[in-house]
């Protein structure tokens, strides 16, 4: 018998379904596809990196890569080892200038960045993390949970269901509550609160 | 998480779903409204702490999926090394032997460090013998081939997950409770705090909750014990979890390649002989797959 990979299709599903195993195992079949780790670690090898540094790319790629699944930018039209790809050098040709690691070549045409996505919200993670993850850690778990499944879109019955809740109506007095603490929270810090009030179209 | 009205538009702008005509307009519309803009910056920064949440989420997974193959990737990285080392010490050895005044041939050797037993001269005078260095064992990278099958992860996309809401109601409050918090663990993905939970109920007694740890042991990779519980819900011919154990049990099966892979030929092909089995479509997608 022949490997059996999920199609593309399959892992699209998975990652915008509503279903916590399924995207798991999604999550892993590209974690655990060796030629697409592979490409990437050549690919960031080839351009002034090592393997660890491919190894780090490919991991943060799976992240970008599930976002943007989520958000509709990929919906397997083109081929997902090709979208992939385009993660992968968007992010390590970021990663140099960021680093200033390695001058990039006049010659060299910088890549298109992957299609699809809010580019105001990759900003933000990309730039705001720390600012954020304080934000988070002033947060119960119950609410990180919450807005876990906010992120993934999921319905109100999904949450009660998921989350325990008696009904849909008890996870929408929550999710209300916990929306409410966060915007206290974030007021708090009015350094970030700013940055999320000016951000209009930063690169 | 849709409570305003306004909050589907808010979130099809914030998620990049809104066409590009549309997105201008709404754009013009919040430079001229600042309460308006002021809630999609609100929306924003729920939405950025969401995503980080998720990140965050993942790079633990990656981290539990890599630890496994860790031991593995550094064996295959560093045998050589020992392999060198080995032979290095290999051949220092034989050139100080060989370089010694006087010194005996290893076919001396060999007579010497074996005297008779019934000689105690011998062992007197005789130095201790030495044992010769052995060469390292061949030791072999362990193959990572990128072509091989991978059937855990084909097992891991197919299983299907527990309807959780099945979980019947039982006739105590502690039990309800526990399964409850059992089932929550569960949607949270933390399988070992499920288990604990079950643990405190008699299992054995309530068909949902061996449902339930059946599909905690799957993602915990302990497939013996998750077939085990399977088997034993269709030995108890389930009505409600008949059919799902049966799925259940075939992936679990897959799962352990090539160790059970007889016994889900088997199971498959009974599977496939049946079309009035409500897993016979999934069953047939699942041999289509593996044979392609």
């Amino acid at each position: 018998m022949q490997r059996p990979s999920p199609t593309p299709g399959e892992i699209i599903d998975a990652l915008t379904g509503q279903d916590t195993g399924r995207r798991k195992a999604a999550l892993q079949c590209l974690f655990e596809n060796q030629a697409l780790r592979k490409r990437t670690i050549a690919h960031v090898r080839r351009y002034g990196g090592n393997r660890q540094d491919g190894e780090d790319v490919f991991q943060e790629a799976i992240i970008v890569f599930d976002r943007k699944t989520r958000a509709g930018a990929f919906r397997g039209e083109s081929s997902l080892e090709g979208y992939f790809m385009g993660i992968v050098r968007w992010h390590w040709f970021n990663e140099q200038q960021r680093n200033a690691r390695q001058p990039v070549s006049l010659h060299e045409t910088p890549p298109e960045p992957p299609p699809g996505g809010n580019p105001e919200l990759e900003y933000l993670l990309a730039e705001r993390r720390e600012q954020l993850d304080k934000l988070l850690e002033q947060l119960a778990d119950k609410c990180r949970n919450l807005l876990k499944m906010y992120a993934l879109d999921y319905s109100m019955d999904e949450i009660a269901r998921q989350l325990g809740f008696a009904n849909d109506k008890v996870a929408k007095k929550e999710a209300y509550l916990c929306r409410k603490r966060f915007r206290v929270v974030l007021k708090q810090h009015p350094e970030l609160w700013q940055d999320f009030i000016l951000i209009k179209k930063k690169p | 998480m849709n409570t305003h009205p306004s909050d589907k538009l808010i979130q099809d702008y914030l998620r990049g779903r809104m066409p590009a005509a549309e997105r201008d307009q709404f754009e013009q519309q919040l430079e001229s409204d600042p309460e308006l803009a002021e809630e999609v910056a609100l929306q924003r920064a729920e939405l950025a702490a969401a995503e980080r949440l998720l990140e965050s989420e993942t790079r633990a997974w990656m981290r539990e999926w890599q630890q496994p193959a860790q031991p593995a990737f550094r064996a295959a990285r560093f045998w050589w090394l020992a392999a060198v080392a080995a032979g290095a010490v290999l051949l220092i050895a034989a050139i100080y032997v060989f370089r010694q005044p006087g010194t005996t041939t290893p076919k001396d050797q060999a007579e010497q460090v074996a005297p008779p037993a019934n000689n105690p001269i011998a062992t007197e005078t005789l130095p201790a013998p030495v044992p010769a260095p052995q060469p390292a064992p061949a030791q072999k990278p362990v193959a990572t081939n990128p072509a091989a099958p991978n059937y855990l992860a084909e097992a891991r996309l197919r299983f299907q997950e527990p309807v959780l809401s099945d979980v019947r109601r039982t006739n105590t409050d502690s039990l309800v409770s526990l399964i409850r918090q059992a089932q929550a663990a569960y949607a949270a993905a933390d399988y070992r705090r499920t288990l604990d939970l079950l643990a405190q109920t008699d299992s054995t007694r309530l068909q949902s909750a061996t449902f339930l740890e059946a599909h905690a042991l799957f993602h915990l990779d302990r497939f013996a014990e998750a077939e085990a519980r399977f088997e034993s819900l269709i030995a108890q011919n389930s009505r409600q979890f008949r059919y799902p154990a049966e799925w259940g049990l075939l992936i679990c099966r897959l799962a352990n390649f090539p160790k059970r892979e007889q016994v889900f030929q088997q199971q498959l092909d009974a599977l496939l002989d049946n079309p009035q089995h409500p897993y016979f479509e999934q069953a047939k997608n699942l041999e289509s797959a593996l044979k392609k």
